[in-house]
């Protein structure tokens, strides 16, 4: 057993990326890490999140923030863009996966994509496979998350969420996976990705609420 | 078998042969299962149930549109997901079951009934039947939805879902319920879970059968709504006479020799 994160999610709206996961470190199933960041702004323009062993997800993390230190050394005005770093980790991946050695994790990665001057989101997962997409999740988050976010973004028939709607549509998610997933939690970090830059929310809670419904359980096996 | 010895429940003799012909290579026959998303809702007036049309076997589709709610009584319906064998016949016994008790009592059947039929029926084969039910319907104490698992286990809830859909299902109602809701609103929310489970699970597919069961009537609304058409033929491809010319033709007399035996 190693001590391993659960789902990431993310919603890509018209101006920017939003991208949520729980704070819990799990070791089997014992919640033994209560504020593990698993979110994480790399410059300006990208953040990741990741999902699997943290171990792993750390490394690759470290090393990402050495390449931004590198870039700030270097001094020349260039920065890591979305596509280079979703590149990047898709080549160590694959290439560990290659050694079958592989790094346990699924990335997702979040910008904005300035030239394009619109968002960016993709996931790579441990085989090294990646793909692009506008709603990510990770985990239990692809069997709780993914559903309820199509069903969302197929009712907007292809016009991008505004950033109420994505905000609404992660919080639900988010309580969805705290509700059903058993390696739940409640707390989790928020990280917003515009043009603006990238902004890390504080700590938020999922509030579920099962009480209402309690009065029409009659008490037989409940 | 040994009449003189029978048992309740299964005999299992020939579980040791079976474990020793597959070692030898035998493969099993897929059996036709309901890799499945059903649901149940409780709304103000009454419950709806909700179930897709796929039938598989193994990674094949069996069937495109095969029926997952089982008629029990004029007030109440089961949807049902697992072997789909084992869901016609448990639905069409308990149907059966239900009409005499309720013609021995002479009132109406109470879902309650259907539920313990079913929980002791299912405990008693120990899970070998494998049929996940979700039971809903009216009667005289009101609206009533419970889910049933192939254990025995029955749970009461305002919504449930079962099958391999469950959880794409699940996160619809769990975002989007509300109590007391209108029969048009809960018919919607009830379509669109089975249609995230269509949508985002393998096992299910096809199209979205409804039963929605007040105190005044049952009605079953078949093929509500329709995910993906496969759309219409583009072309014909039909091949017309003389398309590919003769040139010649020979006729050629074949003699064989007959085999004595």
């Amino acid at each position: 057993r190693r001590v391993h994160g659960g789902a990431v999610v993310g919603v890509c709206y018209d101006q920017g990326v939003l991208l949520a996961a729980d704070t819990v470190g799990s070791f089997g199933s014992l919640a033994k890490l209560k504020h593990v960041s698993r979110v994480h702004k790399i410059n300006d323009m990208v953040a990741v999140g990741f999902s699997g062993d943290l171990a792993d997800g750390d490394c690759l993390l470290n090393e990402l923030q050495n390449m931004v230190i590198d870039d700030s050394v270097l001094d020349d005005g260039t920065e890591l863009s979305p596509r280079a770093v979703f590149c990047w980790l898709t080549r160590v991946l694959h290439h560990r996966r290659n050694k079958l050695d592989p790094f346990y994790n699924q990335f997702i990665v979040a910008g904005f994509d300035k030239k394009a001057n619109k968002p960016f989101m993709g996931c790579v997962n441990l085989l090294g496979y990646s793909w692009e997409e506008s709603i990510i999740a990770t985990g239990m988050g692809l069997h709780f998350a993914l559903p309820y976010m199509r069903s969302q973004q197929e009712a907007k028939s292809g016009v991008p969420f505004t950033f109420e709607e994505a905000q609404t549509v992660l919080t639900k998610s988010m309580a969805c996976l705290y509700a059903r997933d058993c390696r739940g939690w409640p707390q989790y970090q928020v990280v917003k990705v515009d043009g603006a830059g990238v902004v890390k929310s504080d700590v938020q809670y999922s509030r579920v609420a099962f009480k209402e419904s309690a009065d029409y359980i009659e008490g037989r096996n409940s | 078998m040994d009449v003189d010895n029978m048992y309740e429940g299964f005999s299992f003799e020939n579980c040791l042969r079976n474990t020793r012909l597959a070692e030898k290579g035998l493969k099993a026959k897929p059996y036709n299962k309901t890799g499945t998303t059903i649901v149940g809702l409780m709304f103000k007036d009454g419950v709806v149930l909700g179930a897709d049309t796929r039938a598989t076997g193994g990674s094949t589709v069996l069937s495109k549109d095969c029926e997952k709610l089982h008629y029990l009584a004029p007030n109440m319906y089961c949807a049902g997901a697992g072997t789909a064998a084992d869901m016609v016949m448990v639905g069409n016994m308990i149907a059966g079951q239900l009409n005499l008790h309720s013609l021995n009592t002479d009132r109406p059947p109470r879902v309650v009934t259907a539920l313990t039929m079913l929980s002791h029926y299912l405990y008693k084969y120990q899970g070998y039947i494998g049929c996940h039910l979700i039971v809903g319907g009216w009667d005289i104490t009101g609206p009533q939805l419970y889910s049933i698992d192939s254990l025995g286990h029955y749970n009461d809830d305002v919504y449930a879902t079962m099958g391999s859909g469950m959880m794409a299902a699940k996160t619809v109602f769990d975002a989007r319920f509300k109590l007391d809701m209108e029969m048009d609103d809960a018919i919607k929310l009830t379509a669109d879970a089975v249609a995230a489970g269509i949508l985002n699970d393998m096992g299910s597919g096809g199209t979205v059968n409804l039963c929605v069961i007040t105190k005044d009537k049952t009605e079953y609304l078949d093929h509500y709504r329709t995910i993906c058409s496969k759309g219409p033929r583009q072309g014909d491809y039909t091949v017309k006479p003389g398309t590919t010319s003769l040139i010649s033709s020979d006729v050629i007399q074949v003699v064989s020799e007959a085999m004595e035996t």
